[in-house]
């Protein structure tokens, strides 16, 4: 990620003030509904969210959870994952690192290189992170499920597992309801009418005359 | 093709189904007629899954028809009358056919050989009549890509997607022949999520006998030894993998297939095509990895 400061357009030393007027201006001016339908709808976002994450960063360096301003992206990865409590090696947590900022081509290179042996299950998790990404779902899903095997307490890689598989559950959803309300509209009309007329004599009127 | 595209018929209306016939029909007299009727024997579901999208795609007006036909002499059936979609189809058809047949003479040795050096001069005959109603090239362009796809599986790629990808682009290439602009990107990317779910149906299906066979298959080789459970079949780390796979690859066959509404509306072939899309496909891979008898028996439940 780049220098926050450089984003918002504000000196390090800026007050807190100055930087909220700052963010604020950039994402009145970025803010996707503004593009929206537009072609520029994405880029828009891009920025948005690059702002975002500035702004979060620069909070987060203020408020002393996040290490000192040299190593921005350092600290945001550790707050991202602070669960993170493998001991892997320090590649891995540039991995990380890369990812969390969105350099996946980085940490491809990197754990592409990574040697046969030090590939356990948290090199398979993160080249299942990266795979996604790319749009290879296959290949990811092996990794992943491959490291939720290889360290099967692992609640990281079996969130990873558990979000993929409800993902996979929701494909054609709103294909299958609108096919499954369909089926039973006219049952649903019927019972619906027979409970207010019920319920109207009940309080001694009646809704349908003939029963 | 291989016939993995089809829809899941439990869950179609009676006359979507009918309908669906009836392309199926209409699709081998015309191959009949575009081809030559040999050439009808290659006729797979995968084929009436491209025609139905490329009448949605075009706006084709359809039409039907209650006949007899040899395959089916004692009852009428219907069937849809002629159309360019259906010839294109049935040309599209004659070409991968011969492709496939090209890519087998080249691959295949010993035994296994004679079957394609038997059939080659049937798929010449029929790619030259299929070929007129094509665009040059057609034929040569999807030779490349199993060529290309023939290199991976040389070299032991051993990325079940970067295989599956490259069939993908193959019938994304085969699917937009001929249309232009939104039109061609859709059907490429319809044609992309297709060709690389086929692949990956053929893969999960033949992994076994490829195993035994010492050929190539792009699931074993990234899974190694973890492919198999103690009995020798394909292990249910594979099968759930691949089944939770599926569906999220499918997202982007989902996101055409609501542009093509957008564009299109209402067309009389579209709830085939979402049928095939949101349930057959799905359902053909469960069948794959888990057998008939789990499908049937959810069916009940």
């Amino acid at each position: 990620m780049r220098d926050p400061y450089q984003i918002l357009g504000v000196s390090r030393d800026a007050s807190d003030d100055e930087i909220k007027k700052a963010y604020r201006a950039l994402a009145r001016k970025y803010h996707p509904d503004n593009f929206a339908g537009s072609a520029q709808a994405a880029s828009s976002e891009e920025k948005m969210k690059e702002i975002n994450e500035a702004y979060d960063l620069i909070q987060k360096i203020r408020s002393g959870k996040a290490s000192s301003n040299q190593s921005f992206g350092g600290g945001y990865g550790q707050s991202t994952y602070s669960s993170y409590t493998n001991s892997g090696t320090t590649s891995f947590y540039e991995v990380r690192r890369l990812i969390a900022e969105g350099h996946y081509s980085e940490a491809e290179l990197i754990i592409d290189s990574t040697p046969a042996s030090d590939r356990g299950a948290e090199w398979n998790y993160l080249k299942g992170c990266l795979l996604t990404q790319r749009g290879f779902y296959y290949d990811a899903m092996r990794y992943i499920e491959i490291a939720c095997y290889l360290d099967p307490a692992n609640p990281e890689y079996r969130d990873a597992k558990a979000r993929m598989r409800s993902r996979s559950q929701s494909y054609g959803g709103s294909y299958r309801r609108v096919n499954q309300t369909n089926d039973c509209d006219l049952c649903g009309t019927c019972s619906t009418l027979i409970c207010c007329d019920t319920c109207c004599e009940c309080c001694g009127g009646d809704m349908i005359i003939c029963c | 093709m291989f016939g993995y595209v089809k829809p899941y018929v439990p869950e179609m209306k009676v006359s979507h189904y009918e309908k669906y016939r009836a392309v199926y029909c209409g699709l081998c007299r015309s191959m009949g007629k575009v081809t030559g009727q040999l050439s009808r024997l290659t006729l797979s579901y995968d084929f009436v899954f491209l025609a139905a999208v490329r009448m949605v795609l075009c706006g084709t007006d359809v039409e039907f028809e209650s006949m007899r036909c040899f395959a089916h002499p004692l009852k009428k059936r219907l069937v849809m009358k002629d159309n360019d979609a259906l010839d294109f189809t049935a040309a599209i058809a004659a070409t991968l056919a011969w492709a496939k047949n090209k890519d087998d003479l080249a691959d295949e040795s010993g035994a296994s050989k004679i079957k394609p050096i038997l059939v080659s001069p049937l798929a010449e005959h029929i790619n030259r009549r299929g070929g007129c109603a094509l665009p040059e090239n057609t034929a040569e362009n999807t030779l490349a890509f199993l060529a290309r796809l023939t290199e991976l599986e040389k070299s032991k790629c051993s990325s079940s997607d970067e295989a599956a990808s490259v069939f993908g682009e193959a019938l994304g290439y085969v699917f937009s022949i001929g249309l232009e602009g939104e039109r061609a990107e859709i059907a490429r990317s319809i044609g992309y999520s297709v060709g690389k779910f086929i692949y990956m149906c053929d893969a999960a299906d033949d992994m076994e006998s490829d195993i035994k066979k010492n050929r190539y298959n792009p699931i074993y080789i990234g899974w190694g030894e973890l492919a198999l459970a103690e009995d020798g079949k394909m292990s249910s780390l594979v099968k759930e993998s691949v089944m939770t796979a599926v569906p999220i690859e499918l997202e982007s066959l989902d996101d055409a297939i609501v542009q093509l509404e957008e564009l299109e509306g209402e067309h009389i072939m579209l709830p085939i095509v979402k049928n095939i899309v949101y349930l057959g496909l799905p359902n053909t891979m469960r069948r794959i990895l888990y057998g008939a008898e789990q499908d049937e028996k959810e069916e009940i439940l």
